[in-house]
């Protein structure tokens, strides 16, 4: 699901009712896959990948949440977060590829017309890959805690949020070896996101890319460290690494804002 | 949203994170990490004990435990409750942990911090180790009746309940009374 794999644990005090909390934790993962995968046309996100100038799109609720974010969080960190660079990992082969090309694509063309209905501007190639994960996940526990859960952790590779009355311990993967992991502290309530290139690094044509993209410059980024973010919910979590990655900047103003913290891991070299 | 960031970046090879019911399970959390987890925030100050032959002979007999005491890992909290690392064998392998004792006497909590079994990690899980919250040294602390068991890890279960027991022997013998 979601490209990755999705674990979810439940802390229920009636084991039926556990699976059922689990099931729609899954469920809930399940419907922001249907709404927001790129690689599905008829996604919400594959319509607006095709939407005409000036036509109007009804989106499900939950697509309109995280496009609201998405252009919040855009605003609020300066366009180092944009969910529109989809032209350039379709053209690194991340995504499918369009059928035309787009120049300059920018979540800023679109505009809410009513509560759950969109319009572009320009022509516009979306890819929520850098926010529907974290938001995903925050839509589980929501479900799972609808269903009477005490607590839980729902895990969307690396994407994770816990709730209830129990604190997590975090793990890190070391961006220089990713078999590697690095205790990076205890979570209770709350989520954590982590962005690298690690694994979504590869050759194109002689030049490496990955699918972190600077949207300033449209480049793929090169860098070598992980940016991991710990916020109460985990679609700020998950977009919030990007505008650190980004920035660079552990301490990115925008962290503040949303009560999130920041955390670069270099990549070490081996020791024992 | 609570976080708690660690004292240190440290080392854990790959396995049980983030799914610690998985068979593989080896963890392995520093002595600081452990001690900020129990005393967040508080000084600690390393405090060896010396035991005599007849409190060792003591410790073994109301706990069963062989495995020589280390009385040097013992540190005293500022507002004096006591940290305690010890190490019992789980089924094969060894299990180090911490014990934190409150000033009152009562068990803060316990933490595992080297496991490298590839069963019985469900010690590891809090709910289990919650249950010595609250007891004291006059608890028997006995497995199946004051702790529960868990199926599938019952070695490990019994053997860290004897070893917390020990301790707490030995803090009735030994820390209590220390000023």
């Amino acid at each position: 699901m979601l490209g990755t794999y999705v674990d979810i644990r439940v802390d229920h005090d009636d084991a039926a009712r556990a699976a059922a909390a689990l099931e729609a934790g899954f469920a809930a993962v399940a419907r922001v896959q249907r709404c927001m995968s790129a690689f599905d046309p008829e996604s919400d996100v594959g319509r607006i990948n095709r939407l005409a100038v000036g036509d109007a799109l009804d989106i499900d609720p939950w697509t309109a949440d995280v496009l609201r974010l998405s252009l919040e969080l855009h605003r609020a960190s300066g366009g180092l977060f944009d969910c529109g660079i989809a032209p350039e990992l379709a053209a690194w082969g991340m995504l499918p590829p369009a059928p035309s090309a787009i120049a300059g694509s920018s979540i800023t063309r679109l505009s809410f017309a009513a509560a759950g209905t969109i319009r572009v501007s320009a022509p516009l190639r979306l890819d929520l890959g850098g926010i529907a994960k974290g938001y995903a996940v925050d839509r589980a526990a929501d479900a799972m805690r609808a269903c009477g859960a005490r607590g839980g952790l729902i895990n969307a590779g690396g994407d994770l949020r816990v709730f209830g009355p129990e604190q997590e311990a975090i793990h890190l993967r070391d961006p220089g070896n990713p078999a590697r992991l690095r205790l990076a502290g205890w979570l209770g309530d709350g989520a954590c996101a982590t962005s690298a290139t690690y694994f979504s690094r590869r050759d194109v044509g002689g030049h490496e890319v990955s699918a972190l993209v600077d949207p300033r410059n449209r480049q793929p980024m090169r860098t070598r460290r992980s940016y991991s973010v710990f916020a109460p919910c985990c679609a700020v979590a998950d977009a919030l690494t990007k505008v650190v990655a980004v920035s660079q900047d552990a301490h990115h103003p925008c962290l503040e804002r949303y009560d999130a913290h920041a955390l670069i891991l270099e990549s070490c070299p081996e020791r024992p | 949203m609570k976080w708690t960031p660690a004292a240190s970046l440290a080392l854990v090879p790959v396995a049980a994170v983030l799914a610690p019911a998985v068979a593989e399970a080896k963890i392995y959390v520093s002595v600081e990490d452990t001690q900020q987890r129990l005393f967040p925030g508080e000084r600690l100050i390393l405090n060896p004990v010396a035991l005599t032959e007849a409190q060792r002979e003591r410790m073994r007999e109301l706990s069963s435990v062989r495995e020589p005491f280390r009385g040097e890992r013992v540190w005293k909290s500022e507002k004096g409750g006591w940290f305690i690392v010890d190490e019992v064998v789980g089924k094969h392998e060894m299990v180090k942990y911490a014990l934190a004792i409150n000033a009152d006497g009562t068990i803060r909590g316990i933490e595992i911090m080297e496991y490298v079994e590839s069963y019985g990690y469900e010690v590891g899980e809090a709910s289990w180790r919650a249950q010595f919250v609250g007891r004291t040294a006059q608890d028997t602390l006995k497995l199946n009746k004051d702790i529960k068991n868990i199926a599938g890890a019952t070695l490990s279960c019994k053997h860290l309940t004897d070893g917390v027991k020990r301790l707490m022997v030995m803090y009735d013998m030994v820390l209590k009374g220390s000023k």
